[in-house]
């Protein structure tokens, strides 16, 4: 870095950053010295980074524990109510299915199973006494028809 | 699990990674300042700063995962914040340019009656105003280098480009606040 036109503007900024090497950032100092233009504008960087550091923040803001605990826990609620959900659904299940196998023995009267299933299909058909099995044989002998 | 507030940034990361909320917690106690200062500067706007700044959060949580340690935690905080901070403002642009309203207040900064405040003060609305004009590239950099206290690979971490990138973004912020500031505050 000669003195002269080659000026070293813009390197002052990083040699007041401290970011120059010492070698480097003393040979601008030492242009800055000798060049007025280099001169004046490192005063004025320099004074300029003064009044900007001056500004600094210092003073405390709001507690954001709080709000982002609140908030992760919101996002975490929909996740664990499907959860949720679906574990209720899947027991339900397993209860039904485990209550249709465990009652093999024959009864003179219908058993709740039974009567569900009449139930659903009276609704489904709106004929009464129309149970989920005859619902499954007459549509697989109407496909049977079809084709 | 127990931890200690002089654990590092990278070690709370990583147990944060493993879903740790007491390590979390102590990462946004120890940043929550600093995340909110900047969004205030950036944003000029204390709701949308605290909004923001909380969201900068909830981002950091949700991508702890991905966060390589490597004594970079800052920038990767300040990379998340100024993103989501930027972004708000091209929506702000965005609102603007729809609504027609060509005022321009872009960043308003706290109005502060110019009799009876310090003197100091006044200099530092007139600077925070001049700081909230620059392009956001320029501010952003600005404020982690000045306000933040940064080195120029932090800020190039940040803003995902080089140091010599940064160099350049710091010189035009500072001439561009140099000409803003002439005839606005006394020459030292």
């Amino acid at each position: 870095m000669s003195q002269g036109n080659d000026h070293v503007e813009e390197k002052i900024l990083p040699c007041l950053d401290g970011e120059l090497s010492p070698a480097e950032a003393e040979a601008v100092r030492a242009h800055c010295r000798t060049c007025e233009a280099c001169g004046q504008a490192y005063a004025d960087m320099e004074a300029l980074v003064g009044r900007l550091d001056a500004d600094r923040d210092t003073a405390a803001c709001t507690p954001l524990w709080p709000l982002i605990s609140e908030r992760l826990a919101s996002r975490r609620e929909p996740i664990f109510r499907l959860r949720f959900s679906l574990a209720a659904g899947a027991a339900a299940l397993a209860g039904l299915f485990a209550g249709i196998l465990l009652d093999t023995s024959p009864s003179p009267s219908p058993t709740w199973q039974q009567e569900t299933w009449t139930e659903v299909g009276t609704l489904l058909t709106e004929q009464p006494n129309t149970t989920l099995d005859s619902i499954y044989l007459s549509a697989i002998e109407n496909g049977e028809n079809g084709s | 699990m127990r931890h200690e507030p002089e654990q590092s940034d990278d070690d709370l990361m990583r147990l944060t990674a493993n879903g740790d909320q007491g390590a979390f917690r102590l990462l946004v106690e120890r940043w929550e300042n600093p995340v909110q200062n900047f969004m205030a500067r950036m944003l000029g706007d204390a709701d949308d700063a605290l909004d923001l700044s909380q969201e900068s959060f909830l981002r950091l949580w949700s991508t702890a995962g991905r966060y390589r340690p490597s004594g970079r935690f800052r920038s990767w905080l300040f990379r998340i914040a100024g993103n989501l901070a930027r972004s708000r403002l091209r929506r702000r642009r965005i609102l603007r340019w729809v609504r027609l309203d060509l005022a321009q207040h872009d960043l308003p900064a706290p109005d502060l009656d110019s009799e009876r405040a310090l003197e100091r003060e006044e200099t530092q609305a007139i600077m925070r105003r001049a700081i909230s004009r620059l392009p956001d590239r320029q501010r952003q950099a600005i404020l982690l280098r000045r306000y933040q206290g940064m080195s120029y690979r932090e800020v190039a971490g940040a803003l995902g480009c080089s140091v010599p990138a940064v160099e350049s973004l710091l010189q035009r912020a500072m001439v561009a606040l140099r000409r803003d500031l002439e005839g606005k505050v006394g020459r030292p």
